[in-house]
């Protein structure tokens, strides 16, 4: 077993994270036999072996639940928020003359309109903007997390969010390839070839639809990504039409229309 | 205010600390966002720790009650990552004592794993049969040196924000990953001589 004075120097390499000093001071001591190699990488393939342990998904209850405790405390407050201003104002009826309140309040909107007229409009659609691009986060979020759902239907769902993503990221690229690619679903997959074709200004979306032709299996699939290139007019997909058509087992209309398609993108 | 700087101001709004402050100053819907980036790191957490995925689904509830709760004592210092799974780690803390006490834990112990996998080992291939050793052996393992491990390996914490977590040294953290790795050789070791017996 290694010395534990030398804790420092394992651990650093075990999480991958030896300074080059570190790293020369390790190869002495294993050169001289203080650390013993084989003890080390002992150490490594037992943390390596760790990642065999995984863990399930929680269930859809548990976001459920978490909505519903959201929604019950967004409700508390706003509730809470009314019966202080209540209170404040019995205070304030108390204590002032109605009249002397009018005065107030009359003042005050007069103030809000001033201030209306005057704000900055630049301000104004910068928070816009701000705002909608929160909101395409909060899709590309809620996006990725229904793409991992057991149900065909989220995830079908998921697909159709994407399209209303402003601009995609890689992260929503790749999990809508991953999806064409892996889906177990071929409603799934039809929608991500319509999600990824929407973003084929995307040059990840464009290239990815172009790979993944001689992956597909099912005719269906393989005859919307036929269509999307068309659309696309993407030459480049020729010689991934041309790896299908190669194939002994193709769909017989697939081949024609494969053939059609090649010979329109020529 | 020029693009770049506008677009790094979209992103701070929108890290974990900014959208903790809003939640503070009132804007619950943006513990949804935080929900969504952290839940099932949580889960994985509790879940390697309590093999219960009921268990494990009620703390990661907990965490985010106790976020509403506290939520006006967050000031932003430090990582938001590190606070949060400081609360779970009290969390759990909390289950782990009010459980020893009326011992259920025992009782339903990987319920989940139960479920799912046959229990004789005998019966597994080579694979399977090694992650059941080196399971029962975490298991082992006191609930320190699991966390510790849990951070490192699997939440992908640095030592020193593991310390942070678990309000420790960072050299204490280091010691518990390499006795806890030594360890799990030496209970594996042994759990295979048993089992050729």
């Amino acid at each position: 077993m290694i010395d534990e004075k030398y804790i420092d120097l394992v651990t650093a390499y075990l999480q991958n994270d030896l300074n080059t000093d570190q790293q020369k001071k390790l190869d002495e001591l294993i050169e001289s036999g203080k650390i013993d190699l084989l003890d080390l990488k002992e150490m490594e393939i037992m943390i390596g072996k760790m990642d065999s342990l995984d863990t399930p998904k929680p269930s859809s209850a548990m976001r459920d639940r978490f909505y519903t405790m959201l929604d019950e405390e967004k409700e508390a407050q706003t509730v809470s928020w009314s019966h202080k201003l209540n209170g404040w104002m019995v205070e304030q009826k108390q204590r002032f003359q109605l009249s002397y309140l009018v005065y107030i309040a009359a003042v005050f909107l007069t103030g809000l309109m001033i201030g209306d007229l005057y704000a900055p409009i630049s301000n104004q659609d910068e928070q816009i903007e701000q705002l909608m691009s929160e909101v395409s986060q909060m899709r590309e979020v809620m996006m990725i997390s229904l793409l991992d759902n057991s149900s065909p239907t989220e995830r079908l769902k998921a697909v159709n969010i994407s399209n209303e993503i402003r601009s995609v990221d890689e992260r929503v690229v790749n999990a809508l390839l991953k999806t064409l690619n892996n889906d177990s679903n071929v409603n799934v997959r039809l929608a991500a070839v319509d999600a990824l074709t929407s973003h084929a200004n995307n040059p990840a979306a464009r290239s990815g639809l172009i790979n993944s032709i001689a992956q597909q299996e099912s005719p269906i699939v393989q005859a919307a990504l036929a269509d999307a290139m068309l659309a696309l007019q993407e030459r480049q997909s020729v010689d991934e039409f041309k790896k299908l058509l190669s194939r002994d087992e193709l769909d017989s209309n697939v081949r024609n229309k494969l053939e059609n398609t090649i010979a329109e993108l020529i | 205010m020029n693009r770049l700087t506008k677009n790094f101001d979209r992103l701070d709004s929108n890290s974990d600390k900014a959208l903790m402050m809003k939640v503070r100053d009132g804007d619950f819907d943006k513990l949804g966002l935080l929900f969504e980036r952290y839940n099932q790191r949580l889960f994985g957490f509790f879940y390697r720790l309590t093999h219960r995925r009921d268990i494990s689904e009620d703390l990661v509830q907990g965490v985010f009650e106790r976020i509403l709760k506290y939520r006006e004592s967050y000031n932003g210092d430090g990582a938001f990552s590190t606070w949060i799974f400081q609360i779970a780690r009290n969390l759990h803390i909390d289950y782990y004592r009010k459980n020893s006490r009326t011992k259920t834990e025992d009782n339903f112990s990987d319920w989940d794993s139960l479920e799912a996998e046959d229990s004789d080992i005998k019966l597994k291939t080579e694979d399977e049969r090694n992650r059941l050793l080196l399971k029962q052996a975490f298991d082992q393992l006191d609930e320190e040196k699991k966390q510790t491990l849990i951070l490192s390996r699997y939440q992908g914490f640095k030592y020193k924000e593991i310390a942070e977590i678990m309000d420790c040294t960072e050299s204490a953290v280091k010691v518990r990953v390499f006795r806890s790795i030594n360890e799990l050789k030496e209970i594996v070791s042994d759990l295979k001589k048993q089992e050729e017996l």
